[in-house]
């Protein structure tokens, strides 16, 4: 009994007393208040429940896996000042309240990387901040607040960063000049999203499976360049890239693949979108009340619908392949002269009843088609298709010898039945 | 039930006119895999599956309702279902059993020419995505079961096969070609909040359009129907969807067996 007695004793001794359990009591604040400027802080590697205030120029690493976790009201890390440089550190806010966030960044340059940011509302925010890099980081939520949430912040760079899960996932608000950069985002209900922001730059990220990639409102002059939106399609409301009410967009070699729309333009003018590829979506540009725009040298390849304009006009359409065209170069120019239309006669018949919508792609549409001839101001018309594609196209396929063995199953199969169905008695 | 269905296989197979439809079966799926060909991409719902699709929507509800028609007013003008009569033998079984040998039947030439097509296309140098022919192939499958289930009960009601011919021609050009137009044309009489609800309904009326959206929705791709049919959607894709699925087949097969049993009872009797 005694024995057992002793052992439960230092059981709950080492459980009072154990490290990560006394550091959580001396909290890592203090240490951060003690440390002078420019200093660099580690930070022992277990799991901290406290939240933390960075106000001057320190560096904060993890040393092995750092864990810091709250569920608090106040951000996990509230950072301000200058130059806060935060690396290799898991932030976790597991609070529900609709404006709980992780990290808080307002002041100037500081950097963060290779944080793990786990969020049930807002992962970071950044309030009146300029010149923040984010890299290399990894942001999971749970659908409920954005990524990365900017407002009337400028010039920061976000660059690598992986974010899943989110509501947005980089939220820009009245935000100019910033720059994302290669960075992955999925799940979510925006890819990127950008409000009243100009002058951003959107550079070879992926943004898949959300339910738009990116949606540009009231923006100016900001430069989409090396994307891809991939699968943004499960939403009635999917799209790959939303361009709405934006102006002077240079949407320049990106890739929409399989989206339900790959790009959306409606009430914007004077956007540039050139040498993308858009494959496979459901309906490959839509414009709607769209106007000034420029759509050239794009490659249109297996989209079900390839493209679809109403109440659009003064659009320039030109040198775009389309696989859908029927094209003859008869001066070796590599431009077809027959220039190709696209009917909205569809768009148009949904907008007035959105129930006709279930005829998509429907065999007897072929004679409604003739039927519902939209003028000819409406159409969408190329007026020098491309012969050739302006891109690679790659093909993904199934290993032939599985295709053989398939259709040597079939036929012999069917084969033998044909026997015994002719034998049989 | 089982004499009606081997022998209905064994007279079909046996029929010259039944290698016709392996030679029309072969072309088409040939050209349609060649045209593969230049397809940049295999899979999904592309423009490519859009155009399968609607060529053997075409094509092969015709063949099936003709097919079906004809097997029973054949055997109504040459006198041989007189002869059937006179037997101890249920409606039922009898519409049971032409109805499976029927099917076993179309379903063994279509899938031959479909191997053999795969082969020539194969041959030819083109690559397939194997999920991809799978669900085409599947497709078919069903609408040669609905279309010919539509065949036989269309064979049960006339008396010769010219009647059955222009019956048949006249269902397809109805559920296939001027369904939209149709539909569109009678809804534009009813008050705007009916279209929605009868839309609905018109979906489960005509197999075509079931199996077509069904198809669309097994590529993921339910949302090109828009916003209204968005819970609909989500609920075919879950689990429960499944058994309405089940329920439409079998609710439809029960509904078509009913009248053709009724038309030939009331025929007996005649």
């Amino acid at each position: 009994m005694n024995v057992l007695k002793v052992i439960l004793a230092t059981l709950l001794a080492s459980m009072v007393f154990s490290p990560s359990f006394f550091e959580a009591s001396s909290p890592l604040q203090m240490k951060i208040d003690e440390a002078p400027v420019g200093a660099i802080v580690e930070i022992d590697a277990g799991e901290y429940e406290e939240t933390l205030v960075i106000s001057k120029p320190i560096t904060l690493v993890g040393n092995g896996e750092v864990r810091i976790k709250s569920c608090e009201a106040e951000p996990v890390i509230a950072i301000s000042g200058e130059d806060v440089t935060l690396k290799k550190i898991t932030v976790e806010h597991c609070g529900y309240e609709e404006e709980d966030t992780a990290i808080y960044i307002t002041g100037s340059n500081h950097r963060m990387e290779e944080l793990i940011i786990e969020t049930r509302r807002y992962g970071v925010k950044l309030d009146q901040a300029n010149g923040v890099t984010i890299k290399d980081s990894e942001i999971i939520g749970m659908k409920r607040g954005n990524g990365i949430d900017l407002w009337q912040s400028n010039q920061n760079t976000f660059e690598a960063l992986r974010i899943a899960s989110v509501s947005d996932g980089i939220y820009l608000e009245q935000s100019n000049e910033n720059l994302i950069y290669k960075n992955n985002l999925e799940n979510s209900r925006y890819g990127m999203h950008l409000m009243y922001s100009n002058d951003n730059v959107l550079r070879d990220n992926l943004s898949s499976s959300n339910i738009t990639g990116t949606m540009l409102m009231e923006t100016e002059r900001t430069t989409v360049h090396g994307n891809a939106f991939l699968a943004n399609k499960n939403s009635v409301n999917a799209q790959g890239l939303l361009l709405y009410e934006a102006y002077e967009t240079e949407v320049i070699e990106n890739e929409f693949i399989s989206n339900r729309i790959g790009v959306y333009i409606e009430k914007a003018g004077n956007n540039h979108l050139e040498s993308n590829k858009i494959r496979d979506n459901f309906i490959g540009v839509q414009m709607k009340n769209a106007s000034d725009n420029k759509i050239t040298r794009n490659t249109f390849v297996g989209n079900v619908n390839e493209a679809q304009a109403i109440e659009s006009s003064k659009n320039e359409v030109n040198q775009n392949y389309w696989d859908a065209a029927s094209k003859v170069d008869v001066d070796g120019n590599g431009e077809s002269e027959i220039s190709y239309t696209a009917d909205p006669y569809f768009l148009t018949l949904t907008t007035d009843v959105p129930e006709y919508q279930l005829f998509f792609q429907a065999p007897g549409l072929i004679l409604l088609q003739n039927l519902l001839k939209s003028p000819p101001e409406q159409l969408l018309t190329d007026s020098a298709p491309l012969m050739e594609m302006t891109m690679e196209v790659e093909k993904e396929t199934s290993s032939s010898l599985g295709l053989w063995v398939m259709s040597i199953v079939m036929i012999g199969a069917s084969f033998s039945l044909f026997i015994i169905g002719r034998k049989r008695r | 039930m089982w004499n009606i269905w081997r022998s209905e296989l064994r007279m079909t197979v046996r029929q010259r006119s039944y290698y016709s439809f392996l030679v029309l079966w072969v072309v088409v799926l040939s050209l349609l895999f060649l045209l593969q060909a230049s397809a940049p991409s295999l899979t999904g719902y592309t423009n490519m599956t859009g155009t399968v699709v609607n060529i053997a929507l075409y094509i092969i509800p015709l063949f099936m309702l003709i097919i079906g028609s004809f097997s029973i007013a054949n055997e109504m003008e040459n006198g041989q279902w007189r002869l059937l009569t006179t037997y101890p033998l249920f409606s039922l079984s009898y519409i049971v059993g032409k109805i499976g040998g029927q099917f076993t039947a179309q379903v063994i030439v279509f899938t031959f020419s479909y191997g053999l097509s795969l082969a020539i296309g194969l041959l030819s140098g083109n690559q397939f995505s194997s999920e991809w022919l799978l669900s085409i192939y599947f497709f078919s499958i069903q609408l040669i079961f609905f279309f010919l289930i539509i065949g036989i009960a269309v064979g049960c009601v006339v008396s010769t096969r010219w009647q059955a011919l222009s019956i048949s021609v006249m269902i397809w050009f109805f559920l296939i070609m001027i369904w939209p137009t149709a539909l569109i044309a009678i809804l534009g009489l009813v008050p705007y909040t009916w279209i929605a609800p009868l839309m609905k309904f018109a979906l489960y009326v005509n197999p075509a359009e079931f199996i077509r959206m069904s198809f669309v929705l097994s590529l993921d791709a339910g949302a090109v129907f828009g916003r209204t049919y968005d819970s609909l959607m989500t609920f075919l894709n879950s689990p429960s969807g499944v058994l309405i699925n089940v329920l439409y087949f079998i609710v439809f097969l029960t509904i078509m067996f009913l009248f053709s049993m009724g038309m030939l009872e009331w025929r007996k009797r005649r």
